[in-house]
């Protein structure tokens, strides 16, 4: 699928623009800390946090790209641009996570399943001092990183090595990378605004997925989907979907 | 930090109204809240919200308006599939808790209604229990019994402590949630907490249900009757017979050193 290429491109246009910048940094997942499971347990509590990203109090920004082409994404590297956890200088800072996967045979039939199935990765990954709370219609994250982890040296590279990890244990996954922005409100900003297109051909998905009738030409994402040869070709498959199996659509 | 995989001992302190259910899970609060390294989950499920104010904490959000909020996002066709609405409970029950320091407060507001979005209710419990998990320990004062808590949170319950007063009402009321609860927890240990107790009264004369044993009794109190009076922070009681009795039988409960 091509969906998303465009999108991708851009993301990783941007992040080379600030491969200058002080605080930037790459790094292959195979060379970052691997770093202990938190078990079952995952709220970090205030009194325990060193670091908040995103949530309530600070802007954030999470985002999920596949392609099938292995020309736009690096295996395992993981790209930070702004301070690393333990150098930044607030309690409550701007956060974006942007995983990028290749993947084989992603098309009209499966990419919806699959999208849901790697959102819910970010939620597998349990990080001992690492809390995470994702509210996807909004595409927020609320990171709490607790003390004890920062002081025995979580960073973003263990947390984006825990993110590609858990990517590539799924079987029609090839590559994956993450960029991750951390106190950099205008990068977030810019990464939302990047991401605005494919956010909404996920909502389009994301509805012909999940509404049992569903009318194109009075649907909000008609102009979307009219614009995307495969939001297209999703749609007119699950109408027929539907059609056979008896919905009252057609 | 909380011990990574031991589960939590759950106290669900339930009675008759104007018992002192109330004062008492905020002293069984402070009791668990002062242990080093133990973090403690308090859930207020009764409406009034009164075991807040108890605690010396302000409330922004119950899990009512988690509930009613995203009632209103399916509402404007925002409810997404099943793993964002988990996702989306998952993140509001975390802003609607309450933190000081190791102790973490979520109150339930309105009982859910009845009929109407089975599934976001069933989500909500769930979660509320997954999240129990995360603690040492964890205080329900429910409004009366226990039922509308929550049933994940229930089968969790490892002690049922039944507030009463010296009345016969009390301890009827008392037995009565503990039939209810035999059908629906195993928890390790429960009993009675005899609240209000005047050095007049013959603790021996006291209607105990059948099968229930007494774990403690706790005197009338003006300190506390002063603090609940003033909506004062139960974590600035001083010493008193209240508190040291609650101590007391917190201590034997957990086998924990103060």
């Amino acid at each position: 699928m091509t969906l998303f290429d465009d999108t991708i491109k851009q993301i990783n246009k941007f992040a080379d623009q600030k491969a200058d910048t002080r605080s930037f940094c790459r790094m292959q997942a195979s060379d970052a800390p691997v770093w202990p499971s938190g078990g079952d347990r995952d709220v970090v509590l205030r009194g325990d946090t060193a670091l908040e990203l995103g949530g309530p109090k600070a802007d954030s920004f999470a985002l999920l790209l596949w392609t099938d082409n292995p020309d736009l994404v690096t295996d395992g590297r993981i790209t930070r641009i702004g301070p690393d956890f333990n150098a930044v200088d607030t309690m409550n800072a701007a956060f974006a996570r942007v995983l990028i996967v290749c993947g084989s045979d992603f098309d009209e039939t499966n990419a919806y399943e699959r999208f849901v199935e790697l959102s819910l990765i970010a939620y597998e990954v349990s990080l001992k001092g690492y809390m995470m709370r994702t509210a996807s219609q909004q595409n927020k994250e609320w990171v709490r990183i607790s003390r004890e982890a920062l002081e025995r040296g979580f960073d973003a590279n263990a947390l984006g090595r825990a993110l590609v990890d858990a990517c590539c244990c799924k079987d029609y996954v090839t590559a994956a990378e993450t960029v991750m922005v951390v106190g950099d409100a205008a990068a977030v900003a810019t990464l939302r605004d990047t991401g605005a297109n494919a956010l909404q051909y996920i909502s389009a998905m994301r509805k012909m997925a999940e509404e049992m009738t569903f009318d194109c030409n009075s649907c909000e994402y008609q102009s979307v989907c009219d614009g995307v040869s495969e939001l297209k070709a999703m749609a007119a498959r699950l109408e027929q979907q539907k059609r056979n199996a008896g919905g009252t659509n057609g | 930090m909380a011990d990574t995989d031991s589960a939590p001992l759950i106290f669900a302190v339930c009675g008759k109204g104007g018992v002192g259910k109330t004062s008492v899970s905020a002293m069984i609060a402070r009791v668990l809240a002062v242990r080093p390294g133990k973090r403690v989950l308090v859930i207020d499920a009764d409406p009034a919200v009164g075991l807040a104010t108890a605690l010396g904490i302000t409330v922004r959000k119950t899990v009512d308006d988690v509930r009613n909020g995203i009632i209103e996002g399916i509402k404007n066709g925002q409810g997404g599939d099943q793993s964002q609405l988990m996702g989306q409970i998952d993140y509001d029950i975390l802003d609607a808790m309450e933190e000081v320091e190791n102790l973490a407060f979520l109150a339930i507001g309105r009982p859910e209604d009845e009929g109407c979005y089975c599934r976001l209710n069933s989500f909500l419990r769930g979660m509320i229990g997954k999240l129990a998990a995360n603690f040492d320990y964890v205080v329900i004062d429910g409004e009366a019994g226990i039922e509308q808590v929550n049933r994940r949170v229930m089968e969790m319950i490892t002690h049922l402590l039944l507030v009463t007063d010296t009345s016969v009402k009390g301890h009827n009321v008392a037995g009565m949630i503990a039939e209810v609860a035999a059908r629906h927890t195993a928890c390790r240990e429960k009993g009675l907490l005899v609240n209000k107790v005047r050095p007049s009264d013959d603790t021996a004369r006291l209607p105990v249900p059948d099968g229930i044993s007494v774990l403690g009794y706790i005197p009338e109190d003006d300190v506390i009757r002063d603090f609940d009076g003033a909506g004062r922070s139960f974590f600035s009681l001083p010493d008193c017979g209240a508190l040291g009795a609650v101590k007391r039988v917190i201590a034997s409960l957990t086998g924990d050193v103060q």
